[in-house]
């Protein structure tokens, strides 16, 4: 089972900027993080792949099928967001069985215990709750419904920190019961890097990288020193830097792959980078030549020089 | 498989969202239907001599009759359209349900709901006009004499029990009415499903349209009332601000009514119920065609914009 994203695009208005450019993504089996800055595009990616919005150029296919209103395929994709997917808000229980009529059923014995983890009733009416645990019955419907893809677009928005927790396991749990694809789109990268196996990071509405959430100690590292000197030796080993800040003659800069730290002269200090840093780092590499401005290293993106 | 062609295939999903569709029909029809068997109570009752009590609200069912139910029933029929596109397509895409079905659910059911509210609605006037044929002997009876005993001023449907109406243009009352022909209770039915289809064709109309123009924020809002106040007035103009005999004519003909000027411009009006039912099937292949093509790009944004 695979899901794939073939030469995606989406603008959404004429003349605007794409929201969405040439994404190409293949999704296995597994719980991907999808991140990305404030409107990088994750949410509009994730709307295309469930149907919801539509892609102004390329497709998205499950097991070789266009979901684009492929109703077999779209009984295989659920998406939980924001958006409440009913009118009239009803009791939590009539809403999870209301889930279950689209989507071939909903274990209930799985959604009642995990209910109860968080202390909610599966009597109570949705309406009464507040918005973390709004948020819960929608993330507990999305982990009991029967489906081959689940995206969540930032799901622990709103949930405090033992909830986060709580979630992050029921998760775990989840996906060992029944491997699938899940997706999980999210702000709040540190606490979810124990749980992705695999790390997308969109920005500006492309893929700048795709790797093993472990690996990312691989995917770059970071130098620090003398501004003549960590530049002589970049140019020298031909590293392509990702990121550059400046205070005074210090430089650091983060480059691409790993770097050994024998091969480094003295007087430059070597580091890696966690998840969240790297992706700071790789998103934020504009924001650091604006701040800079001088432009002494290049700053270059994916092999490309802006 | 060549993956970048659209699948369009119809499942689970689809099958849930009509059964969806066609409760919302129901029960708009249901409630037409409650109303509607109110009034025929109470005019079932006047005419047998009683006063039936009834509610206040349904007061006005019992007087004029059946002209209401046309009006009611077909209110309820336009706004199962418009609750339809506006309240219930929104979540059924966010249920994986394709957006071709969304359009073709709310066309059947609401065919299948005209063809039932006229079916019922002829049942009724049957049972009424038979009923003020045993008290008063003629068909113009005290349940129609509402409407003075002048078929122009009766429901639409009604009409369509009569071959023609000669109008002489001296008194402007009636001279000369041809009585029920066989098979007009046929004509009424179908005049009444004509009716009723072009409402629901309307509704479903209505319905797409105020979603896609909210969807558009005020770039589409400003222009769409505009186009909208211009329709109206135009239509006005056209048809009721409009002394052209020629105008009067046509407008007459699309109803059915199909006039025939005769010498001092006395009046035949003949009735032809198949104009308004060719005309409401016509209507209803363009409603669908149009919403359907606003449908196929509808599209759920997250909840900053809201899913209504």
């Amino acid at each position: 089972m695979n899901l794939v994203i073939n030469d995606l695009t989406k603008i959404f208005h004429k003349g605007a900027a794409p929201a969405l450019d040439h994404v190409n993504l293949a999704l296995e089996p597994g719980i991907h993080g999808l991140f990305g800055r404030n409107g990088a595009g994750k949410s509009t990616l994730l709307g295309v792949m469930a149907n919801r919005l539509l892609p102004t150029s390329g497709h998205v296919a499950l097991d070789g099928e266009n979901v684009r209103d492929n109703e077999h395929a779209l009984a295989r994709i659920y998406l939980a967001n924001e958006t409440t997917p009913f009118l009239m808000p009803p009791r939590v229980s009539a809403f999870l069985r209301n889930e279950g009529r689209y989507y071939g059923g909903i274990d209930a014995e799985s959604a009642a215990r995990m209910l109860a983890e968080f202390g909610i009733d599966t009597a109570a009416m949705y309406g009464g709750l507040s918005l973390g645990r709004r948020r819960i019955v929608r993330l507990v419907a999305a982990l009991c419904l029967p489906v081959d893809v689940v995206l969540l677009d930032e799901p622990v928005n709103g949930l405090d920190a033992a909830n986060r927790e709580r979630f992050y396991r029921l998760l775990i749990e989840s996906y060992a019961e029944r491997p699938r694809v899940i997706v999980v789109s999210t702000h709040i990268i540190d606490e979810v890097a124990q749980v992705v196996e695999r790390a997308v990071i969109l920005d500006r509405g492309r893929v700048v990288d795709v790797f093993d959430a472990g690996d990312v100690a691989s995917r770059a590292t970071v130098l620090v020193g003398d501004d003549a000197r960590v530049a002589a030796f970049v140019a020298a080993e031909g590293l392509q830097p990702v990121a550059t800040e400046r205070m005074g003659r210090l430089v650091t800069v983060t480059v691409r792959g790993g770097v050994d730290a024998r091969d480094v002269p003295d007087g430059i200090a070597v580091s890696g980078l966690g998840l969240q840093d790297y992706f700071i780092r790789v998103t934020g590499a504009d924001d650091a030549r604006t701040a800079a401005g001088d432009g002494r290293i290049s700053d270059i993106v994916d092999g490309k020089e802006r | 498989m060549d993956v970048t062609k659209k699948t369009i295939r119809s499942g689970r999903q689809g099958r849930v969202m009509a059964r969806r569709c066609a409760l919302l029909y129901a029960a708009m029809v249901g409630v037409g239907a409650v109303l509607a068997m109110a009034g025929a109570v109470a005019r079932y009752a006047a005419l047998r001599g009683g006063f039936p009590r009834v509610p206040l609200f349904a007061d006005w069912l019992g007087n004029g009759g059946a002209s209401n139910v046309e009006s009611l029933m077909g209110g309820m029929l336009f706004a199962g359209g418009v609750i339809w596109f506006v309240a219930f397509v929104g979540p059924e895409l966010c249920h994986g349900v394709a957006r071709r079905p969304l359009v073709a659910a709310p066309a059947l059911c609401g065919t299948i709901a005209a063809a039932l509210s006229a079916g019922a609605m002829t049942l009724a006037e049957i049972a009424l006009v038979d009923q003020s044929r045993i008290v008063s002997g003629s068909v113009w009876s005290r349940a129609y004499s509402l409407w003075g005993n002048d078929l122009i001023m009766m429901p639409f449907s009604y009409r369509f029990l009569y071959a023609w109406q000669l109008i002489p243009t001296s008194t402007g009352g009636i001279e000369e009415t041809s009585g029920i022909i066989p098979g007009g209770w046929l004509f009424l039915a179908m005049a009444c499903f004509a009716l009723m289809l072009m409402v629901t064709a309307l509704g479903m109309l209505a319905g797409a349209a105020v979603v896609w123009v909210c969807e558009g924020g005020m770039r589409r809002v400003v222009p769409g009332v505009c186009v909208t106040v211009a329709a109206c007035v135009a239509g006005m103009e056209l048809f009721l601000f409009n002394s052209s005999v020629t105008v009067y004519w046509v407008a007459s003909a699309m109803t059915g009514d199909v006039i025939r000027y005769m010498p001092n411009w006395n009046e035949r009006h003949l009735y032809i119920a198949w104009i308004p039912l060719v005309e409401s099937l016509v209507l209803l292949a363009v409603c669908v065609l149009i919403v359907l093509r606003l449908t196929l790009r509808r599209e759920v944004h997250d909840s900053r914009r809201g899913l209504v």
